[in-house]
C-alpha cells in the first residue's frame, strides 16, 4: 500500500483547522484530496495523458488546464445538482459506491483501443482513440473529458472530503458554489505541475527526439500501458 | 461553513471541557441513571482504503480503552458493517446513513463523527481520541 508521509498532511490539517475562509479550506481540501494515496493512481494516468504532447511544454500547460477545468465542471455540476435539491444523501451515496467501479474498466478500454487492440467508436473518445494511427492529435478536448470522468471515480477518501466536508460548505447558499471550482483547480495543481516538470525535462534532454519520428508513437504506447495498468489496478482493488 | 466554525469553536473548547468534566465520574452516574445503550457504527463499502480502515480501528480502540465499563456490561457496542449487504441497509436506511459513516447513536440521539476521523484519525490520533471522549461523555450526560 501506498503510505504517504504523515507530516505533509498533518501540515494541511493544521492549516485546514485555523481557516475561517471559505476559498482557503476548499484550497486545502482539494490539495489534501490530490496528494492522498487514494486518487494518486488516476492521478499518475492523468500526468500521463496530459505529457502526451511531451515536445511542447506550453501544449502540456494547456492541457493539464483544461483537465482541470474538466474536473471543476464535475465537482461544480454535483454541487449544483445537490443545490437544486436532490436527495443528498443518496446522491453521494451512489457516487461512493459506484465511483470507483467504472473507473478500472473504462481506463482498461481506453489503454486497449489506444494500442488498437480494440476499436469501439464513441463519441468524444474518437479523436483520442484514432490518434495512434492517423497520426492525428489528441485535442483539449479530451482533456477536459478526461478531467470530467477522472473527477466522478470518487475513492473512499475523496468521498468524504468533497460530499461530507465540501458539498456542505457549498449548498449553504448560492454564494458557495464557486467553492467546487477552487477545490477542482487545488486538485489539477498538482497534476499540473509534475506533468509540466516532466515535459520540461525532456524537452531540456535535447532535439534529438524532435529527430525521431517513432518517438511520439512510443510515448504514447507508454500511456496506453499506463492506462491498462491503472485500469487492472483499480479493478483489482473494487473487484476482487 | 457554519458546522466547520462550529466544529473550529468546539475543538478550541476541548481541552477546557476535558479539564472540568471528570469524565470516569460522569460515566459512572450516566450508566446508572441511562439504561439506554450506545451503539457506535462504523459504515462503509467493500472497496476500502487505508485512511478508513484506521478510522474504524482507532474508534473501536478509544471507545474501548475509555469506556472499558460500558462494554463489559454490553451497554456499548461497536459494529463494523458494510453497506452493499442488504440487512445492513436496512439499518442504514433508518439511520439516515447513505455513504461512508462513523456514526454513535443512543436512543434517538445520533451524533456523526466522520469528518472528525478523516481529518484526525490518521494525522492526530489524540486529538481524534479527544473528541469521541467529550462526545461519547456528552451522550452518557444526557
Amino acid at each position: 500500500m501506498v503510505y504517504w508521509p504523515d507530516n505533509r498532511m498533518e501540515f494541511l490539517t493544521n492549516l485546514l483547522e485555523n481557516s475561517t475562509m471559505p476559498w482557503l479550506t476548499a484550497l486545502l481540501l482539494g490539495l489534501m484530496t490530490a496528494i492522498s494515496p487514494c486518487p494518486l493512481a488516476t492521478n499518475i494516468t492523468a500526468i500521463g495523458f496530459i505529457s502526451k504532447d511531451i515536445e511542447n511544454r506550453n501544449r502540456v500547460f494547456l492541457n493539464g488546464l483544461f483537465y482541470t477545468l474538466g474536473r471543476a465542471i464535475t465537482y461544480t455540476g454535483l454541487a449544483l445538482i445537490i443545490f437544486l435539491g436532490v436527495d443528498q444523501l443518496k446522491f453521494s451515496g451512489f457516487f461512493q459506491q459506484y465511483g470507483e467501479k467504472f473507473i478500472g474498466p473504462l481506463l482498461l478500454i481506453i489503454g486497449l483501443m489506444m494500442l488498437d487492440v480494440i476499436k469501439i467508436k464513441f463519441p468524444g473518445f474518437s479523436r483520442l482513440t484514432s490518434g495512434m494511427q492517423n497520426k492525428q492529435r489528441w485535442t483539449y478536448f479530451d482533456a477536459v473529458l478526461l478531467g470530467l470522468v477522472f473527477a466522478l471515480a470518487f475513492c473512499p477518501y475523496s468521498g468524504v472530503l468533497y460530499f461530507g466536508m465540501l458539498v456542505p460548505m457549498t449548498v449553504t447558499s448560492a454564494s458557495g458554489l464557486y467553492l467546487p471550482l477552487v477545490f477542482a483547480i487545488a486538485t489539477g495543481i498538482p497534476v499540473i505541475i509534475i506533468a509540466w516538470l516532466l515535459a520540461y525535462t525532456v524537452s531540456g534532454v535535447g532535439n534529438v527526439y524532435k529527430k525521431m519520428k517513432t518517438f511520439e508513437l512510443w510515448f504514447r504506447r507508454v500511456i496506453a500501458v499506463l492506462f491498462i495498468a491503472v485500469g487492472i489496478y483499480y479493478i483489482i482493488r473494487v473487484y476482487f | 461553513m457554519k458546522t466547520f466554525r462550529l466544529f473550529i469553536a468546539l475543538l478550541l473548547c476541548a481541552p477546557v471541557i476535558g479539564c472540568t468534566a471528570q469524565p470516569s465520574a460522569k460515566q459512572e452516574k450516566a450508566s446508572e441513571n441511562n439504561s439506554d445503550k450506545i451503539e457506535a457504527y462504523y459504515f462503509h463499502f467493500t472497496a476500502r482504503c487505508t485512511t478508513c480502515r484506521t478510522i474504524e480501528a482507532r474508534a473501536k480502540e478509544n471507545l474501548e480503552s475509555l469506556y472499558p465499563n460500558q462494554f463489559k456490561q454490553g451497554l456499548m457496542t461497536f459494529q463494523s458493517l458494510n453497506l452493499e449487504e442488504a440487512p445492513n441497509k436496512n439499518l442504514a436506511d433508518k439511520l439516515g446513513v447513505s455513504g461512508q459513516t462513523l456514526l454513535i447513536v443512543k436512543g434517538n440521539e445520533k451524533i456523526n463523527l466522520t469528518n472528525e476521523g478523516f481529518m484526525y484519525a490518521v494525522v492526530k490520533p489524540e486529538k481524534f481520541k479527544e473528541i469521541i471522549n467529550e462526545k461519547v461523555d456528552g451522550l452518557l450526560a444526557r
